[in-house]
């Protein structure tokens, strides 16, 4: 719509980011009867779930338009091309951070579209790491350059998540008629990584009973971690009479889990992080929403949404909000200021103005933040499939001192074209304290596969320092976890508040 | 009918739908007199044959009806002609697949289809094999489906390796048992072909046979100890042993992978009680080889099963009633 067009007008409701968590709300809203405008700074929807080609996440790195949450972003090309597998540490690195931006940000300005991000590359040659012989820069740039020409097949969502079967996510998407847009699949299985090797986690009792790697005493506390926590009754009572200590503890000690089998329930099935305390309640609820939700859409307990779950269902929610009536914008700036003492906010985009009654915000568009989460991400594309025949899965790596999440597609989920594949990785905090760890990770995962291209990422989530504003409600980017549920509890949070 | 399938509940019919199924229940009548009708008269037609196929479309359960379609296609001209025999049982056949899709379970279908392919001609018996391979993956602890397999299985030794098959069908119940070990059909079977092959197998092959038996026995103990198909199966493999030697042996066997069990969770109901019938049964066939703790450690097992699991007090309290008079020890149950 024209910005003049809407000069002068009013909405109940202006929403600020695409994000997922703000397409559900501005969607609920238009469905629940109030005028919506939705705007993005960003030309694209999804914010920090968008999905992008290789040489659109290149330029997205470039050209960041959120200043105060710019990422660090590292490429890494097996300069070998497909030939030899070169260790992930010994890879000529494009190193996309403060000094190579601007750099390369100036350039794009002033370039087609078609090739910005070759040329931007060209332009980060020189700031290529690893670079101790230049003929090893110069085969990775050309290995890049030649795969940016075709990149469309692949891809990259700048937060992989999957959903939990009966989680609050497609719950949401059963109520809101959405899930008849997006499509999923299965995740075949969940991974426990080692340095020494991946072993999948038995998670049915029929699993159990057929799992050789288990020990007869191993599969004895396994069936009863999986009969008596997902019990309901039973978990209740066991948490009554331990006196709800950690659930790391609750397993040591009341079901005499160590090793492997500890990291499988405790890391894998309660996806319990390294730093992250839970208690016996809350880790007995998990996985008895892991087991309830698996035989609901087959044997497995997670979906994974064909090209990008939250980028595709974000994108759904807006195309539902468009129906009800509401109103979009992208790639416009936005600044908001209280209206007078009677409430309401008065919205600059550019030279149109609108009043709104209550705005809702990613806080990257808060004018007072502080620092949130801080995630590291891998994301390396495979020169095969990795994990048998497997289309998707799950996996998470303990090992080194650290637990890293892993998300496995394939071809299957049109994430890439066939016979290649790619491995999500991430882990919360900053990327020099935990690159090696990723690395591991990765290695550990794809075995005998060639990492062709791998990318390093370093974002960083906002959180709005002043909620103390009425009629002013922020989102959350996406966490650590590895479903879609938290973002569903939050967006629900801030419509019962918006249609009270 | 089918395992691991929710039970919808049943709506309040609508005046319509009662309307309907007024109308269905009358022609259904009407049919069925008449059927009974053409038998009491001995019309064995085409036309009588196809007034027992649209009654049996309807009612899978009448036997009189199937026995009657029996009698009338042995009758008809063309059964006298192995071709147009052929094609008339084949046609019986197709018939018997749509009406399977009404009724899985029924006894009088799956007993006709066994009439209809003994007597074919020509049976395609890899074909029939297939199908009820269908029928398995559909659902797995379908016991009638498991009947018709041996049924199945028995014909195609006649005309194939009857070892090799005897193997494959071993094999099968192995990957079906590995998909769901508490599938007593597919334990069932595997009962039926191990005493085949330990047959043909030197003494060698034998232990290793056994061997592998009792790791899958165990593997189910330990994944889920409250099952019974992997003890039932324990009780059958110490019937088919050769001598009282190897049942001892076994029995030793059993019970100390039940002490294991135990030492990791004190109070499975069920490894108790095999364990007592486990020191009940040495007893027997090797008076003297249960020491007298033992004895009183049965008797104290089955008090406490008896105040925890009051479903069985009564066996319990039997059991121990019978132990305390053989072995001279005091029932702890009175």
């Amino acid at each position: 719509m024209a910005e003049r067009e809407l000069d002068g007008q009013s909405f109940d409701v202006v929403v600020l980011g695409t994000g997922l968590e703000e397409a559900i709300i501005a969607s609920e809203a238009a469905a629940g009867g109030k005028s919506v405008l939705h705007i993005d700074r960003n030309p694209y929807y999804g914010g920090a779930y968008a999905c992008f080609t290789l040489s659109a996440l290149i330029e997205w790195a470039v050209c960041h338009r959120d200043y105060r949450q710019v990422p660090i972003v590292e490429i890494l090309v097996n300069s070998e091309g497909e030939k030899q597998q070169q260790k992930l540490t010994d890879q000529p690195t494009f190193v996309i951070d403060k000094n190579s931006r601007e750099i390369a940000a100036a350039f794009i300005a002033e370039s087609p579209a078609a090739s910005r991000a070759s040329e931007a590359l060209h332009r980060l040659a020189p700031f290529a790491t690893n670079n101790t012989c230049t003929e090893k820069t110069d085969s990775a740039t050309t290995t890049l350059l030649a795969f940016l020409q075709n990149d469309r097949n692949y891809q990259i969502e700048l937060a992989p998540k999957v959903a939990l079967c009966r989680g609050r996510m497609i719950d949401l998407l059963i109520d809101s008629g959405i899930g008849e847009y997006v499509q999923f699949r299965g995740v075949e299985h969940n991974y426990l990584v080692r340095d020494n090797g991946v072993e999948r986690v038995p998670e049915s009792k029929e699993d159990i009973f057929a799992c050789t790697t288990l020990s007869l005493i191993e599969k004895r506390k396994l069936m009863r971690v999986i009969t008596s926590v997902a019990d309901n009754e039973q978990s209740r009572r066991i948490v009554e009479e331990t006196g709800n200590i950690l659930f790391d503890k609750l397993l040591r000690e009341k079901f005499k889990l160590d090793g492997k089998l500890l990291d499988a329930v405790l890391r894998c099935v309660a996806r319990v992080g390294m730093n992250e305390n839970v208690n016996a309640a809350e880790g007995c609820e998990r996985i008895q929403r892991y087991v309830s939700s698996m035989g609901r859409y087959g044997r497995m307990a997670y979906l994974c949404g064909l090209y990008g779950a939250g980028s595709e269902i974000t994108q759904s929610f807006c195309r539902m909000c468009a129906v009800s009536g509401g109103t979009y914008i992208l790639s416009k700036n936005v600044s908001v200021q209280p209206a007078n003492d009677n409430g309401g906010f008065t919205i600059s985009l550019g030279s149109a103005t609108v009043q709104a009654e209550k705005v809702v915000m990613d806080p990257t568009y808060a004018s007072t933040v502080t620092s949130g989460i801080v995630l590291s991400r891998a994301i390396c594309i495979l020169d095969a499939p990795v994990l048998g025949d497997d289309t998707t899965a799950l996996a998470t790596y303990v090992d080194n001192g650290g637990v890293v999440s892993l998300l496995y597609v394939t071809q299957a989920t049109m994430a890439v074209p066939k016979g290649k594949s790619m491995l999500y990785a991430w882990v919360e905090g900053g990327l020099s304290e935990n690159k090696n760890l990723l690395c591991h990770a990765i290695s550990a995962t794809c075995g005998t596969a060639i990492p062709l291209i791998t990318l390093f990422m370093e974002t960083h989530l906002l959180k709005a320092s002043s909620s103390a504003t009425a009629d002013i409600y922020f989102t959350n980017g996406p966490d650590a976890t590895v479903d879609l549920d938290n973002a569903a509890v939050a967006a629900n949070n801030i419509i019962e508040l918006l249609l009270k | 009918m089918m395992h691991g399938k929710r039970r919808v509940a049943a709506k309040e019919p609508t005046q319509d739908e009662k309307e309907e199924a007024r109308q269905q229940l009358e022609q259904y009548c009407a049919l069925n007199s008449r059927v009974m009708d053409l038998k009491a008269q001995s019309v064995f037609t085409a036309d009588a044959l196809d007034a027992t196929r649209q009654l049996l479309e309807l009612n899978t359960e009448l036997h009189t009806v199937w026995n009657y379609r029996r009698t009338i296609i042995k009758k008809l001209d063309a059964w006298k002609d192995t071709e147009r025999r052929q094609k008339m049982l084949e046609q019986e056949l197709e018939f018997l697949m749509k009406v399977i899709r009404n009724n899985i379970k029924s006894y009088w279908m799956w007993n006709h289809r066994m009439w209809a392919l003994s007597l074919l001609p020509r049976a395609t018996w890899r074909k029939e094999l297939s199908l009820v391979d269908k029928l398995i993956g559909m659902d797995a602890r379908n016991y009638h489906a498991w009947d018709y397999r041996r049924f199945v299985i028995a014909r195609l030794k006649d005309t194939e390796d009857s070892d090799a098959v005897d193997e494959q069908e071993f094999a099968f119940t192995t990957a079906q048992i590995n998909r769901d070990c508490a599938n007593h059909s597919a334990w069932h079977n595997r009962s039926k072909l191990l005493p085949a092959i330990l047959t043909r197998v030197d003494q060698q092959r034998r232990e290793e046979v056994l061997q592998t038996e009792n790791e899958l026995i165990q593997n189910a103990i330990y994944t889920d100890p409250e099952d019974q198909n992997a003890w039932l199966y324990y009780d059958w493999l110490l019937d088919i042993q050769k001598s009282d030697e190897d049942r001892i042996r076994l029995l030793h066997n059993k019970i100390a992978a039940i002490r294991e069990l135990l030492e990791l969770e004190e109070d499975g109901k069920r490894p108790l009680v095999e364990l007592v019938s486990g020191f009940a049964e040495l007893g027997r066939l090797q008076p003297g080889s249960v020491t007298d703790a033992e004895k009183e450690e049965c008797m104290e097992i089955l008090r406490t099963l008896k105040g925890v699991d009051s479903y069985h007090a009564g066996r319990y309290a039997d059991m121990s009633s019978t132990l305390s008079k053989r072995w001279n020890v005091s029932d702890l149950c009175v």
